[in-house]
């Protein structure tokens, strides 16, 4: 079976923009199943449900794993990955206080089970908003350059380390929630707003919810997508 | 507790307890902006705590209107004395002593009356996000800052939105390869 995967901060912009019930339509059209990880679901729907802030937004999520939209995939042991991901950048200076040898720990257990799930499940892609993650999947130069920039210190890549981390996740591609959304106003999931607004100012709009809740998505980006738009 | 930390957190007591007898405002801002940024770097739960107490404490004591509550007296000698205690207990090594003062100091917002303890939890909450958004803008996950501070995901995405951390743009493929790689996953 055909699986994407989604990181929480994919889920939260989504949800915070009231976008969540495209998910639906897209899995239907994808032909496959969605899954979040045990630990994401755990960190949106079982946390914040407990709390008043964002109780709604994890009623709205719970509804979707509850109809199958959403999978749960099970736990996966990551201590290994875990400990390669966070061996990748080493700064010059032993930095953080519990991490010794300047390795930089940078990444979170939940991140990285996330990405075990697919490679388990050999997914077609994982849907990622948070800037770290994807660019440590991505382009681990750009976040050696953010890095040095803020550590203030020079920041170097244990290629082997990061070879060997990527070995174990068979280079599963990365999506943002933007791109997803893209998809869905192709695919005619926003025909009804169109008719209100033009198609131009509604992929601005949309593109715009979801940086504000906390996408990385350029401003430079999203004019480029708008260009693109036909 | 780390040295390094040790040391960063007595001198920014030292300073802090001279600002806040000076009534100097703006000292208090500095040392806590340079606590935060080392807290950044270091990822140690002692420095972050602190970076976050000195924060709201430059937020609280920046605010002259809260002076007009009942309990303010209260709360500020309150601060005075803990930060000068948090001192002495560390600069003698003892670590644990100074985690309940500063533990205690947090509990005490509770004795306050109603409104200056809304506000004050709420300067706290706020920090903590504040603080958060320069974990991340730092280069660390969403989830690894969220663990650290012990904040919501939620929260920190809404927060981060409103920065323009995301408008450092990284040269991964253009936004029509990205799109190309979406669209082939819906065919």
């Amino acid at each position: 079976m055909k699986a994407i995967v989604f990181d929480s901060s994919s889920i939260i912009s989504l949800a915070m923009n009231d976008l969540l019930w495209t998910l639906k339509a897209l899995k239907k059209i994808y032909k496959g199943d969605f899954y979040i990880p045990n630990s994401v679901k755990k960190e949106i729907i079982d946390v914040p449900i407990k709390s008043k802030k964002f109780k709604l937004e994890a009623i709205m999520i719970s509804k979707l794993v509850d109809e199958g939209i959403l999978k749960v995939g099970k736990t996966v042991d990551v201590n290994k990955l875990l400990f390669l991901a966070n061996s990748v950048f080493i700064s010059k200076e032993n930095l953080q206080v519990k991490s010794p040898g300047g390795k930089l720990n940078i990444l979170q257990k939940g991140e990285i089970e996330a990405i075990a799930l697919c490679a388990e499940l050999n997914a077609d892609a994982y849907v990622v908003d948070e800037r770290t993650m994807r660019l440590f999947m991505e382009d681990s130069e750009g976040l050696k350059t953010i890095l040095e920039g803020k550590l203030h210190t020079s920041v170097s890549v244990d290629n082997k380390m990061l070879s060997d981390f990527k070995k174990q996740i068979n280079g599963v591609n990365i999506i943002r929630s933007s791109e997803l959304m893209m998809v869905a106003l192709e695919k005619g999931l926003f025909e009804e707003y169109i008719n209100v607004k033009n198609k131009r100012e509604l992929v601005d709009a949309i593109l715009w919810g979801l940086r504000l809740r906390g996408c990385a998505i350029s401003t430079e980006e999203i004019n480029e997508t708008i260009k693109l738009v036909k | 507790m780390d040295k390094k930390v040790r040391e960063i957190i007595l001198g920014a007591l030292k300073e802090s307890t001279i600002a806040l007898k000076n009534n100097d405002v703006k000292l208090l801002k500095d040392i806590s902006n340079r606590t935060m940024h080392s807290s950044s770097i270091m990822q140690d739960e002692h420095s972050i705590t602190f970076s976050v107490l000195l924060y709201s404490l430059f937020k609280i004591y920046e605010r002259t209107d809260y002076q007009k509550y009942e309990t303010w007296y209260f709360f500020d000698s309150n601060i005075k004395t803990s930060l000068n205690l948090a001192f002495h207990k560390l600069k003698h090594d003892d670590d644990k002593g100074y985690d309940k003062v500063i533990s205690d100091l947090l509990k005490s917002v509770d004795k306050l009356d109603k409104k200056l303890k809304d506000y004050v939890k709420d300067v706290i909450s706020n920090a903590k996000i504040s603080k958060a958004s320069r974990l991340y803008e730092h280069g660390l996950s969403i989830r690894k800052t969220a663990e650290l501070l012990g904040i919501n995901s939620f929260e920190l995405m809404e927060y981060v939105g409103k920065t323009g951390i995301a408008d450092v743009a990284p040269s991964v493929g253009t936004i029509k390869n990205r799109l190309e790689k979406a669209r082939s996953l819906f065919t």
